[in-house]
């Protein structure tokens, strides 16, 4: 069993190797074909072994894991293997140590399988591209650094894959490299999670200084100890805040860059640049989703810090209804699913803040699951359109491409919250329980609910806009945004659009089935179902010493059954009053322009068109928020350093350099002038 | 005025160490640099030696660091006089100001 | 331990320096591969000499160092383990510059040697225990290097770096002269008791003798604002002296420092710390913000390598803030430990890692035969994909991003400062990793803009016609960047290397 989990990330690696071999092999050979104009679009002859190597990797890690989780399924014991030490001194010794527990299992079957769907789905939508086997090289690597990730059972080895998910992330985001604005998108999405990746590191030192250890196993024993939980409950001296919100708001502020938190969310819709099975793995299915894992790992830190959680729902719930009523006015399809995957990561960690771990990883799986799904059909229609993403140029998809509309209507539903799907069951889950938990939580609850109405919104207009009414791709385009692949679009004739093939379409039903059923796992006991994930998860949850529990308090208790029906109705009435809205607006509005413009003149210039809603909400509700956002302080910061970074060379290096000049003037008695200024000064600090 | 001591010894240094970094701040000819190198040097060695007689004089520590010094002048002045000719060579001048061409 | 065995590493090395220089002087067209292999089987002869000794010393039980020559060489774990970094630089200096030694006007036979008798120096640095020892190993090193900087006659930038060098060198070496003849004078020895005699009298002479050490030092290690040098002199001098440089020097100068740090902490020697934290914010300032300014390559590795010197001051400072008084001496002597156990690895990690950048760029540049800039660099990774896989790997292991070995080397020498700054309270130290964790978001910017350049922009127009690549330079990098990730990853591997070297230091405190 041991072996079974080493492998896993094993099989990983040696694709990521095997691949990049290859690709620098060919580098060096293409570079010359490249110079004596050779075709890329017809693909390389090799690219089919690239392809088969490509999906085994993933593949066999997914054999792997299933041996694992059936191994834990059985009621084995949790598995760890040591394999070597990685540092040692005095102070402290870190040692390579995988551990799989039931959470672990459970992100290491969303990532193996969704990963092996993606590779395989990648084969098909990557076909002809020059770069098809360091594609793979990068795909394969960002899913060992994944599986490194959750698999890690030391907080030190845990940021190696998270910064190596990241780095892997920046490499696919840039994939294309063709031009300034994607290079941009990958840099800021690096610079801003190395800023979140500093607060981790800091929360991780406290930990070690309190700890004297960051290994999981022993962080948990520590906290689960009365000593321990009372060293942490002790105040930090930083803002009267005990240590273990310290602590966690620090953990918590690095998880917001890594998950897209406000306020480093800024940088996930950018990242769409990238091809799109990578916006389905990466920035929808796993990757983002480390920040919540965290969470989960260190749940009993969490319970700790009332404080922070507080703080957690608030950001979380904000960031839910920003980015849900950002994705209203998306005219591009990425776009759209960008901010609702910030949106549905903000339910998670709403989840998170208000303690019901479980239900947030929940959530992550059965996101996990329609989201890749929403991406992979959406990517299935970029592709049937030849890389057009313009919703306004999207139309009539339904007849032409059957299986993605259904998938994609399936997930859709599912994510808008329609019951009995999974995606309804996990976030019902989530409101519940921020509901539950009383205080903050109710207003979680209430935003929370507010952007549920939005992504059912959302939700339908995508779905009308792509696959209803007419096809609107053949009409002369005007003005376009930014986001497109520079492949070339040219408007596609409708009879000319095709479903796209077998590999891509066969992840989309798996995933489209999964967004359907998975919610069965999680049932809940109010409809008669046992909450079979809840109590999957409940060994992972660290059990407080009672002396703990009385200073933090425990939960409100259960809440009144009928409470919860009420909610549960709700919820199911918002995700159709927002699907009703959406129809009205994309389906019905286009027979009833006539007597609106009459009937309300001043509104004649927005309704004429069939997107004036999106003009009007991003001048009344995007732009105020976004304004919000990215005016503050670490907005401000942000775009400095990127701008920076990226325009460096040209204004502010000059405006450095123009600095430095009095320091360096290239001559050397001034250098030495400096020096004997400098020794003379500190002659005098020292003496004086 | 009583016979000189470590003191007198001292200061005659002090002032040639100094003497040493004016030159080598405001000289620009590449040679008188090298001069003012080798008065802080000396300025140094002055030190030892004098600091051996009046300290330690039964041991000779100092004085035999002084030897180092002259030997360490000695391969500097080599050095220094095969760059500047160089210089010479490629540039035509031995000022050091006028080498300046990387800057910022 | 005879004194023999103690300098055997320095008399391999000057034997093979000068058997080179009698064996291959005569100047000839083309190439000659046998200098430079010569060069790295001296480095690596001394390097096993020098484990031999190590071998040595651990058998002798208690024993942590072993004194010889007169009090000359003191062997211990610490200096072992820096000497073989810069023996490794030194090889590793030696195979590099085998493709760039056939230009046309580097082709003479000398750069080997000279390249030996620096590495000599740096040995008789890291190991001595004496300050006399201390300045001879810093001249031999530092003439040699004026040498090689100055190593393309007929190229004006390389002799203005060696002018320059020279005269900032020199004049640094008067100051620290100076210290030592003050310290002598009210010590009356040059050995590292002396040192702390003198700082416990607490005279203002010994004072002033502490301090022109310091500023000694802190040009040597290019701390600002004694830093300018280094930026003109990197710049201009050789890509392969620059990678040598800029790694072994530092090894050799932060060991000797601490060494003299070793010796006053716990004596009264805590009223430099003020002035060492300053130069250590400073440098990281002034070297980040340079290196974001930079338009060539090579300056901005310069200027990098001036913030990576303020990072690795901070070792030193918490070797200085040991209180000999305090109730809890293990704490104390464990916060020794792991600061100067996190500047070794620090060190060698960087060594490596600059190695790799250097060791690329020297490729690009004699392959291109263009500058540096980052212009030069654009579309590499079509051009040249091993040398742009060696310049990522250096970047992101620069930049600390995991698993490289830069980043191994961050998180301990941050952790070990953090772990002071828990201990002592003091604001200086939570001061110092504020900054050093500010500025390595900041460097962040220049490393992956040499990332994005390189894989970028297409290279425009015709690319040249390129010579093939040399299987020997490919292996090369290849190692490199394995080396770079497995010390990064699974440092343990390297058996009893750097390691195992550090399980112990100066026992006594």
């Amino acid at each position: 069993m041991e072996t079974l989990l080493a492998l896993i990330p094993a099989f990983l690696l040696a694709g990521a190797c095997v691949q990049a071999m290859i690709a620098l092999a060919r580098a060096r050979a293409g570079h010359h074909a490249h110079l004596h104009g050779a075709d890329h679009h017809a693909g390389h002859p090799g690219d089919r072994l690239v392809a088969m190597l490509a999906v085994a990797a993933p593949l066999a890690s997914l054999g792997c894991a299933i041996g694992v989780v059936s191994h834990l399924l059985r009621g084995g014991a949790d598995i760890e293997v040591r394999l070597w030490n990685w540092m040692a001194s005095s102070a402290f010794s870190v040692d390579i140590v995988f551990r799989a527990d039931h959470l672990t299992a459970v992100m290491l079957s969303v990532i193996t399988f969704i990963g092996s769907l993606i590779h395989l789905y990648s084969t098909a939508y990557m076909k002809g591209d020059p770069g098809y086997p360091r594609y793979f090289s990068y795909l394969n690597l960002f899913t060992f650094f994944m599986t490194i990730l959750v698999m890690a059972g030391d907080l030190v080895l845990l940021f190696v894959g998270w910064e190596g998910v990241g780095l892997a992330s920046y490499l696919l985001i840039g994939f294309w490299w063709s031009d300034a604005e994607k290079a941009k998108a990958g840099m800021k999405a690096f610079v801003v999670n190395r800023v979140g990746d500093a607060f981790f590191m800091v929360g991780a030192f406290l930990l070690w200084r309190a700890v004297g250890s960051l290994d999981l196993k022993v962080i948990r024993g520590f906290i689960e100890s009365p000593e321990g939980a009372a060293k942490l409950l002790a105040p930090a001296g930083m803002f009267g805040l005990s240590l273990a919100s310290g602590i966690a708001l620090l953990l918590f502020m690095g998880a917001t860059g890594k998950s897209a938190q406000i306020p480093l969310y800024v940088w996930l819709p950018d990242a769409m640049a990238g091809p799109t099975p990578v916006s389905a793995l990466i920035h929808a299915a796993t990757m983002v989703t480390a920040g919540i894992y965290l969470a989960a790992r260190l749940n009993g830190l969490f319970a700790l810090a009332p404080d922070a959680g507080a703080v957690v729902l608030v950001v979380a719930s904000a960031t839910c209804l920003l980015a849900a009523s950002m994705a209203l006015v998306q005219t591009d399809i990425k776009k759209v699913l960008a901010y609702s995957t910030v949106s549905q990561l903000g339910y998670m960690f709403i989840g998170v803040g208000a303690g019901a771990y479980d239900a947030g990883v929940f959530h992550l799986v059965t996101h996990a699951f329609f989201k890749a799904c929403l991406f992979l059909g959406a990517g299935s229609v970029i592709h049937a359109l030849h890389h057009e993403q313009d919703l306004r140029r999207m139309g009539g998809l339904r007849s032409k491409c059957p299986t993605t509309f259904r998938t994609m209507l399936i997930a859709g539903l599912s994510m808008a919250g329609v019951a009995p799907l999974a995606g309804f069951v996990s976030k019902d889950e989530i409101l519940w329980k921020a509901w539950e938990h009383g205080g903050v939580g109710r207003l979680a609850w209430l935003l929370g609910s507010i952007a549920a109405l939005c992504t059912a919104f959302y939700t339908g207009r995508l779905l009308l806009l792509a696959f209803g009414g007419d096809y609107r791709g053949e009409t002369p385009k005007h003005e376009h945004g930014h986001g497109h692949d520079d492949h070339g679009h040219h408007a596609v004739a409708y009879n000319d659009i095709h479903e796209s093939p077998k590999a891509m379409t066969l992840p989309l039903v798996l995933l489209a089935l999964g967004a359907a059923f998975l919610g069965f796992i999680g049932w809940p006991h109010v409809l008669g179902g046992h909450n079979m994930f809840g109590q999957w998860l409940a060994p992972v949850m660290m059990k407080l010493p009672e002396s703990a529990k009385a200073v933090v308090g425990g939960h409100a208790g259960h809440g009144a059954l009928h409470a919860e029906w009420a909610l549960m109705g709700m919820a199911v009435m918002v995700a159709f009053v927002g699907l009703g809205i959406a129809w009205k607006f994309y389906t019905r509005d286009r027979s009833l322009p006539g007597k609106m413009v009459a009937r309300f003149p001043n509104l004649t210039e927005r309704l004429t068109s069939l997107w004036g809603v999106d003009a009007f909400y991003e001048e009344r509700i995007v732009k105020p928020l976004r304004n919000l956002a990215e005016n503050t302080l670490l907005g401000k910061i942000e775009t400095g350093v990127i701008e920076g970074v990226v325009n460096g060379s040209a204004s502010v290096a000059r405006r450095l350099a123009s600095g430095l000049r009095v320091l360096q003037d290239g001559s050397i008695q001034t250098y030495l002038t400096w020096m004997v200024a400098g020794t003379l000064l500190l002659l005098l600090l020292l003496l004086g | 005025m009583g016979p000189i001591g470590l003191t007198h010894y001292l200061v005659v240094a002090a002032l040639m160490f100094a003497l040493g970094v004016a030159v080598v701040l405001t000289r620009r000819n590449a040679i008188a640099v090298l001069c003012g190198l080798e008065l802080m040097l000396n300025a140094a060695a002055l030190n030892f030696v004098a600091f051996n007689r009046f300290g330690s004089p039964e041991r000779m520590d100092g004085q035999v660091f002084t030897v180092f010094i002259m030997t360490l002048a000695a391969a500097e002045a080599a050095t220094i006089l095969a760059i500047v000719l160089n210089i010479y060579h490629s540039m035509n001048t031995v000022r050091v100001d006028e080498v300046d061409s990387m800057k910022e | 331990m005879s004194d023999l065995s103690l300098a055997m590493p320095v008399i391999l090395l000057t034997t093979g320096a000068i058997a080179v220089l009698l064996l291959f002087s005569k100047k000839r067209e083309g190439a000659n591969p046998y200098p430079p292999a010569v060069g790295a089987a001296t480095a690596a002869a001394a390097l096993v000499s020098l484990q031999i000794t190590l071998g040595k010393l651990t058998s002798v039980a208690g024993a942590g160092s072993s004194t010889g020559l007169g009090g000359f060489m003191t062997v211990d774990r610490f200096g072992v383990a820096a000497a073989t970094i810069c023996l490794v630089a030194t090889l590793l200096t030696a195979l590099l510059a085998t493709d760039w030694l056939k230009k046309a006007d580097a082709n003479n036979p000398e750069f080997i040697p000279v390249l030996l008798i620096a590495a000599a120096g740096m040995v008789v640095m890291t190991t001595t225990g004496n300050l006399v020892g201390m300045f001879l190993g810093i001249e031999i090193m530092s003439v040699s290097l004026y040498i090689l900087s100055a190593f393309r006659r007929g190229n004006l930038r390389s002799i203005e770096s060696g002018l320059k060098y020279f005269l900032a060198g020199a004049f640094a070496s008067g100051l620290f002269l100076m210290g030592i003849a003050l310290n002598y004078g009210v010590s009356g020895g040059f050995d590292m008791a002396s040192l702390a005699t003198a700082s416990a009298s607490g005279t203002m002479v010994s004072k002033v003798a502490l301090i022109l050490l310091l500023c000694g030092f802190a040009f040597k290690l290019s701390l600002a604002p004694f830093h300018q040098w280094a930026a003109d002199v990197y710049e201009g001098a050789p890509t392969p002296v620059t990678g040598f440089m800029s790694t072994a020097v530092k090894v050799a100068g932060f060991t000797a420092f601490t060494r003299i740090v070793l010796a006053l902490s716990g004596t009264g020697g805590s009223w430099l710390s003020g002035a060492m934290v300053w130069l250590a914010l400073l440098t990281m300032i002034v070297g980040n913000l340079g290196a974001l300014a930079q338009t060539s390559v090579k300056r901005m590795l310069a200027y990098s390598s001036i913030g990576h010197a303020g990072y690795l001051m901070m070792a030193p400072i918490v070797v200085l803030s040991y209180n000999a008084a305090s109730p809890n001496l293990g704490v104390e002597s464990r916060a020794i430990f792991l600061s100067t156990d996190a500047m070794i690895f620090y060190l060698a990690a960087y060594a490596l890692t600059n190695l790799l950048a250097f060791g690329s760029l020297a490729f690009i540049e004699t392959r291109e035969g263009k500058g540096l800039d980052m212009d030069a660099i654009g579309g590499l990774r079509w051009r040249h994909p091993v040398a742009a896989v060696g310049l990522l790997i250096a970047m992101l292991s620069l930049a600390g991003v995991p698993p490289t070995a830069g980043f191994l080397g961050k998180f301990r020498l941050f952790g070990a400062v953090l772990d002071r700054a828990s201990v002592t309270g003091e604001t200086a130290f939570y001061a110092l990793i504020a900054v050093a964790v500010l500025t390595s978001l900041v460097s962040l910017g220049y490393y992956l803009r040499v990332i994005m350049r390189m894989t970028m922009h297409e290279p425009e127009g015709e690319a040249p016609v390129l010579p093939p690549f040399s299987p020997a330079w490919r292996v090369l990098i290849a190692v490199l960047v394995v080396a770079i990730i497995v010390l990064g990853f699974a440092p343990s591997f390297l058996g009893g290397g750097v390691e195992g070297v550090m399980s112990f230091l100066r026992t006594g405190i």
